[in-house]
């Protein structure tokens, strides 16, 4: 129930995010900084969860903050998303977030896929809650 | 995308049954697992869990400083505050640590070891705090306005620790920490981490904790 409650705010202030960069007219980056900072507490918050439950299952964990799984681990579904938080944090933000204008972050954002850590996180979600692995 | 976006929520929605089985011990972000930290506040050193029963002890960055220990009338929301600033400003110093090792600072840098894992966790922790105050700001009857910020109504305690979220919300996070991120070269990293580009904004909830430490 935790792990639907956080991927569902993560997914939701993502997209609300996403919906912001595809509003024009807003200055930059102003009002936009909320919106940042409600999807990356979102985000972490699941992704904390998510390294208790991969420490627990077996995972190893390397110095880029990636997650290895045993082959079985009923976790796989959401290790991409996972392990997706790295570069979006690392790499795509702040290559946006070093845009000057508005129109440029938001063409930097969709440039570099940002939308992929949603859909990553929904997708893996699913295909948990599906019994995939 | 949006149509993707909403049929994989969908998804999540139709899920919650399945995962109910998961339980809902969860534990608050930052409390343990990998990466979980302490620092003492008597000394520089900060021990690091990177992965269960697996410990290190790295130092804190210099230029960054810890508050003072929490005094014992202050309630559970204020020490909690006061521990995650702690944590924050232990993970600051690990990153830093970890800028200061890479070697290769082309393209992608940020997301390869050593400095990814550590800006993991920086950002972890960070996140954290500023969730943590935001309730605790919430609680005490204040209001965010952008872009004037939170207004205190009658209970001024919190109100030193407004500045530093602040601060995070509309320059470190947009502003200081991608400069970081997107630097070229070990030069150019030292120059802003020389600058403050993390201890900076540790220092501000430490003094901030400092001050209502002091006012009582």
């Amino acid at each position: 129930m935790v792990l639907h409650e956080r991927a569902t705010a993560a997914i939701e202030s993502l997209n609300e995010l996403i919906a912001a960069f595809d509003q024009p007219g807003w200055e930059w980056p102003g009002p936009l900084a909320l919106d940042l900072l409600r999807s990356q507490i979102d985000l972490f918050a699941l992704s904390v969860l998510l390294d208790h439950w991969f420490d627990d299952a077996g995972g190893t964990l390397d110095g880029a903050g990636l997650w290895t799984l045993p082959p079985d681990a009923p976790l796989a579904p959401v290790l991409g998303a996972r392990n997706a938080v790295i570069h979006f944090e690392a790499v795509v933000l702040p290559a946006v977030l070093s845009e000057p204008t508005l129109d440029a972050a938001r063409a930097r954002f969709f440039e570099l896929d940002g939308c992929a850590i949603a859909e990553a996180l929904a997708t893996g979600i699913a295909g948990l809650a599906g019994g995939e692995s | 995308m949006s149509r993707r976006l909403s049929l994989a929520l969908l998804g999540v929605l139709l899920a919650g049954a399945a995962l109910t089985a998961c339980g809902d011990g969860a534990e608050p972000l930052g409390e343990r697992g990998p990466g979980a930290s302490v620092v003492s506040l008597d000394g520089e050193e900060t021990t690091t869990t990177t992965t269960l029963g697996e410990t290190t002890t790295t130092l804190v960055a210099e230029s960054c400083h810890a508050p003072q220990p929490p005094p014992p009338d202050w309630g559970a929301d204020l020490v909690a505050a006061h521990t995650k600033t702690v944590d924050v400003l232990a993970s600051a110093g690990v990153l830093e640590a970890a800028i200061g090792a890479v070697s290769d600072f082309s393209a992608g840098w940020p997301e390869q070891a050593p400095a990814g894992a550590a800006l993991y966790w920086f950002q972890a922790k960070l996140y954290d705090l500023m969730d943590h105050l935001e309730a605790m700001f919430g609680d005490a009857g204040a209001t965010f306005v952008a872009p004037a910020g939170w207004i205190f109504g009658g209970d001024q305690t919190l109100e030193p620790l407004a500045a530093p979220w602040e601060a995070v919300l509309f320059e470190f996070q947009v502003v200081r920490l991608p400069a970081l991120l997107t630097a070229g070269s070990a030069e150019e990293a030292q120059a802003l981490l020389d600058a403050g580009a993390l201890c900076e904004f540790v220092d501000g909830f430490s003094d901030a904790l400092d001050r209502i430490a002091a006012e009582g």
